[in-house]
Order: structure tokens, then sequence, then C-alpha cells
């Protein structure tokens, strides 16, 4: 049974029970037949059963959608826009439920998970100023005298949306507010393993008053994603995930002629110089490391201190590591929260133990930790330090709370392992130096930089970036690129005579 | 009761709610122990204005923070910040409420120092709040002990 405290928060519901999907402007019985457990990582208890929904579905989701789908894109941006205004005030009114049930159903702090909400708020925000974004442009006499040009954006029709488990508030956000507010129509299918605030989600969006069919959400797993892969009258998917899912999506999907964007997995590195201000960025290493876990695609999990820069880092980063508090994420002095599930939990306690066995030293060990009254999936901050290029904790994506220290000789060779990896998702330098800010700023590739910042996450109005195996298509998710991967530019040439 | 756990800016807000809950909870029975009359009137306006003040903080929870520097805290000393907001007899009133805001004042001064390198707009709204402390003080001073 679980300790209270004063300071732990009440969750908003004990039991969300089963869960249905959201079509056509109602909750309708999944066709399942089989059922998945949605567990509190903290606790361990069952806290929903989640539909594996089948191809049926998907396409009951997208028939829903193709129905609302004239009227809608007939529905002036300005008027579209509105609905997200409404959308926007019942978040905020809705906010504390939404940050808590992603808490307790992810298990991230509370902290975390009400930045993520506030994330996924702004890019509600940032679609709401659709009009101006999606305007065309035109030029008289563009094609020759008497003939003038203009390009239109329009809509595509149905898209849909497959999102991971760390961010199962934002990542959906990252998507439909900017293909709904262009004049589509969207089907979601958030993580099978934390789909609870979805659930919120589509409620105050049927609150907000789109119109039924415009959003639609389907719960599931590896049925529903081919259903949406696979499925004739959906335009194009968006996904977050693996690399290796993300590769399978991106293929399935675009073999079907869809546009796609899939986001992938990542192993960034953190470069520390000598001239570093240590005192001031340790706590955002340990952010950056430990924040969500460590299961954050922009997570830093490699750290390297140049020259002398290596052994005080590690012992101050060591220390603070040392010292973070591991617990459920209500509550409100935890630091640290579980991970998702205790398959992943033994996974990423499989890495400590094959760093280990590979050579590394174990500076800090979160093997052992174990929070009083909770029984979740929890694993300590833990320090591998002697970490090597070909051990597999400097190679794999770990997801978890592990931090490799190795050791280069200089910057080039820092900028030079980045572009040799096969992730390109971020990478975060930390120094005083102008020039070797700029330096790594310009050679580095990856596709969100930090500088003296270790989670360099793209505000709502930029694009989230991502290249290599960490990103697959060509526009990304958020801002004026999620408004072209939504629309079709129309080129109109006009004579008069 | 006990010193709080200042670990995160969740933490550190939830107990800025609770030290501004319990201090309008404080002028409002203050005021009623007072009796008519100027000293009142000014425990029921802090009353209104630390009330107010729970609504500011949580929109700073809210509307003020970005996970990209969600720090863990270090340095704020729970033992500092520490209060009693019960208001016993009309004799203790001034003390207890002089005692309340410089709580306040001293807890708002230093979280925004915490603060102004993670979340710069959440330091401006503790900065605020701690310069409203001394003035509150000010005019607590004036009315007891002028």
């Amino acid at each position: 049974m679980a300790q209270k405290t004063a300071t732990l928060l009440p969750e908003v519901e004990k039991n969300y029970g089963d869960l249905k999907n959201f079509i056509g402007g109602k909750w309708v019985d999944s066709t399942a037949t089989e059922w998945l457990d949605d567990t509190n990582p903290a606790t361990g208890e069952r806290i929903a059963r989640v539909p594996l929904s089948s191809k049926e579905d998907i396409d009951a989701a997208v028939q829903a959608a193709k129905a609302a789908w004239e009227e809608w894109r007939e529905t002036p941006p300005i008027s579209r826009a509105r609905y997200f205004f409404t959308l926007r005030d019942l978040m905020e009114q809705h906010f504390e439920e939404l940050a808590r049930i992603v808490s307790q159903d992810h298990g991230k702090i509370i902290d975390e998970a009400r930045g993520e909400v506030r994330r996924a708020i702004e890019n509600v925000e940032v679609a709401a100023g659709i009009p101006s974004l999606m305007m065309g442009y035109t030029l008289e006499d563009g094609a020759a005298a008497g003939i003038d040009e203009e390009i239109l954006y329009q809509p595509l029709g149905v898209f849909a949306g497959i999102s991971p488990f760390n961010f199962p508030a934002m990542v959906q956000f990252w998507f439909w507010p900017y293909a709904v507010a262009t004049g589509n129509c969207w089907v979601a299918k958030p993580s099978e393993q934390d789909p609870l605030v979805q659930k919120y989600v589509a409620d105050l969006v049927n609150q907000a008053g789109f119109p039924p069919g415009v959003f639609n959400l389907v719960n599931g797993a590896k049925d529903a994603v081919e259903g949406i892969c696979d499925h004739p009258d959906i335009r194009g998917v968006s996904f977050v995930g693996s690399t290796n899912v993300a590769k399978l999506v991106y293929a399935r999907a675009a073999s079907h002629g869809k546009r796609v964007q899939c986001g992938g997995g990542a192993k960034n590195l953190l470069v520390v110089l000598p001239d570093a201000k240590l005192d001031r960025i340790v706590p955002n290493m340990i952010s950056s490391v430990y924040g969500t876990a460590g299961e954050r695609c922009l997570a830093g999990s490699l750290v390297v201190g140049l020259e002398d820069a290596h052994d005080a880092v590690r012992k101050k980063f060591s220390e603070a590591a040392s010292k973070l508090k591991v617990g459920y994420g209500l509550d409100e002095t935890v630091q640290m929260g579980p991970v998702i599930t205790k398959k992943h939990q033994e996974r990423v306690l499989g890495y400590i133990d094959k760093g280990e066995q590979e050579g590394a030293q174990v500076v800090l060990d979160g093997r052992k930790v174990r929070v009083s009254g909770y029984p979740g999936y929890f694993v300590g901050p833990t320090v591998l330090d002697s970490v090597s290029p070909d051990m597999t904790v400097a190679k794999d994506e770990i997801f978890g709370p592990v931090a490799s220290f190795m050791t280069m000789d200089s910057l080039d060779d820092a900028i030079d392992w980045i572009n040799k990896s096969p992730y390109g998702n971020a990478a975060s330098i930390y120094t005083s130096s102008g020039k070797a800010a700029r330096d790594f700023r310009y050679r580095a590739r990856a596709g969100s930089i930090g500088i003296n910042l270790g989670i360099a996450a793209a505000m709502a109005y930029f694009p989230f970036g991502g290249m290599k195996n960490s990103f697959f298509g060509d526009l990304h998710p958020q801002g004026r690129d999620a408004v072209r991967f939504f629309t079709e530019s129309k080129v109109v040439i006009t004579r008069w005579v | 009761m006990e010193p709080p756990e200042l670990t995160n800016f969740g933490s550190l807000v939830r107990f800025a709610i609770e030290l501004e809950s319990a201090t309008a909870v404080f002028y409002t029975a203050a005021a009623g122990l007072l009796g008519p009359g100027r000293s009142a009137q000014l425990a029921l306006e802090l009353a209104a204005q630390h009330e107010s003040r729970c609504g500011l903080l949580v929109r700073t929870r809210q509307q003020k923070l970005n996970e990209m520097v969600l720090e863990p805290i270090t340095g704020l000393d729970g033992r500092r910040y520490v209060f009693d907001a019960a208001a016993s007899s009309v004799g203790e009133v001034p003390g207890d409420a002089m005692a309340l805001e410089t709580v306040g004042a001293r807890l708002y001064e230093e979280s925004s120092v915490v603060a102004k390198s993670l979340l710069t707009e959440a330091a401006r709204t503790f900065r605020k709040l701690s310069d409203e402390n001394v003035r509150n003080l000010a005019a607590l001073r004036e009315t007891f002990q002028g």
C-alpha cells in the first residue's frame, strides 16, 4: 500500500475502467478481442484496460473523418481557429487534471507533466494562428505580362497520428492542431502504454465543439498501426517512436502513397569544455539525463568532458545525481519517477549490467533503488564511467536514467563522434567560448543543438528536429513545417482574355 | 510545522500557496479578533490580497514554466520558511502578522534568486510578491505601531 505524504497530490481517478474509442463525436466500444492492462508505473497497479483495436475500428474512424471532411475544409480558417481558442481555454481550466493523469499514467514527476501539458497548449495556441500560417502568395504578371500566378495551400483529407509513451499528452499536439486547423480531419492512436490523457483530451475536444468526425481517437497497438499505414483513405501519417518502428511505419505508409513523417530514437551527446561553468551547468545536465527518467528522445545519454573537465564534471554530476529524490511523480517533492513498465525497467537494468560486464565503471548504481510504499518500476540515477566507443551502452539508446561518461581528446573528436552516429536527434555543448559554440552549431549533424542547454526542445513555433535514423521524412512536426506537411500546394495561373 | 522540502519548482510553488492560503485565513480571523476599525480593515484587505496571490501562484506554476529548464532546486533551506499562522489573541495579531509577512518576503526574495537562472518569468513573480510583503510590513507597522 502506498504511503501518503503531505505533498502527495490526489489522482484524478483511481481507475479509468475499460477504454473506448472516440469516433464521430461519440465514445464507442472497440471491436477488440484482446486487451492490455495499463498500469501506474509507480504502484504497479492496473488503472485501466486498453482495447487493442482492430483494422475495422481504424476504418470506422477513417469513415467518420472522411464524412466530416468536406464541411470542415469549407469552414473558413478563422472559424476553424476559434475552435482552438475554445480548446485552449478548456485545457487551461483542466490543466492540473491533465498533468496529474500524465504523471499517474506515465510516471514522470508532476513538474515535468505540467511542462508537457504546457507544450501541448502552446501548439494549440500556435495552430490558432492558422489564417496567417497557411496563407499562400501571389505575383502579378508572375507568369508573363497579363498572366498572374499564385499559390494556395489546401488540406488533403484524413491524417493519422501515432504517438509514443514518453510524452503521452504532448506529441499528439505536435501534429493534430496543425492538421485540423489547416482543414484536415484526424485519427489519433496514442501509445497503448499510457493512453489515459488522450481520453481526457478527446472529451475537451468534444466540449470545445469541434464537429463530429473532425477528431477521432482509436486505442490500440500493432494492428491499429498497420491499419493506419495501409488504409487507402488516410492521406498522411505522423509518427514518433523507436527507430526500428519508425522505419517500418515510414516504409509501409509510403508504399501506400502517403505523406509520412516519422521521429525515431536517439543517442545524444553532451560535450563539456574546460571553460564551462560547472556550478551552473551540472543541474542542467542532470535535468537532461534524468528528466522523465531518461525516457526522452532529447535526453543526454553520453557525457564527454574534454581535457581536464572530465574528472571535475563526473564528480560534480555524480554527486548531484546521487541526491535526486526518486519516487511517485505525484509527490511534489520527488525529482525523478519510475520508468514506464516492468519490461522496460528490466531492459534498462540489463543495459547497466551489460555496461559493467563490458568494462564500464559503475560510479553511481541505480539498480538497487527501492521506494518505500511503491513497488513500481524504479531505476535510480546511474552513472557509468570509462565507457569506450565499442561498448553497447555507448551505442544503443537506453531510454532510462543512465549517464555514460566517455573521454575524447578534442572538440573535433566529439563532433566527429556525433556525425558518425547513426542517430541525429540532438547534441549539446557546454562552454563559455562563443567560437567553440559556433563551431559546434555549424558542424554537428543533429536536428536540435543545445548550447549550454541539455534539452534543446523546439518550441511549438519551430519544427522539432531530427536527422539520420532519428527522423524519416522531410517536413518535421510543429510550426511551419507542420503546416506544409498537412497541406498540398496548388499553383494557379490566371489569364483574363 | 515541519520544514518544507523545496526540491523543485512544483514543491516551491505548492509551499508558497500553502503560506498564502494560511496567511489569508490568519488575516480573516485577525479581523474578527480586532473588531471594527482601521486595523481590522487592513487585515481584511491583506486577507483578500493573500487569497488573490494564491491565484497568481497557480497561474505562475501553470504558465511560467518551461520543461526544458526544469532543473532540480538546491539552496533553499526549508527551515527558514517555517511559519505559524494561528491567530490566537488580539495582542498577538500585530507580531504574528509581521512574522508571516517577513517569512513571505524571505521566501520570495530567496526563491527569486534561485529561479532567476531557471525560470526568469517565475523569478519576476517571486520578486513582485516579496516587494508586496515588504510593503505590507510597512503598512502593518504604520497601523499597529504608528
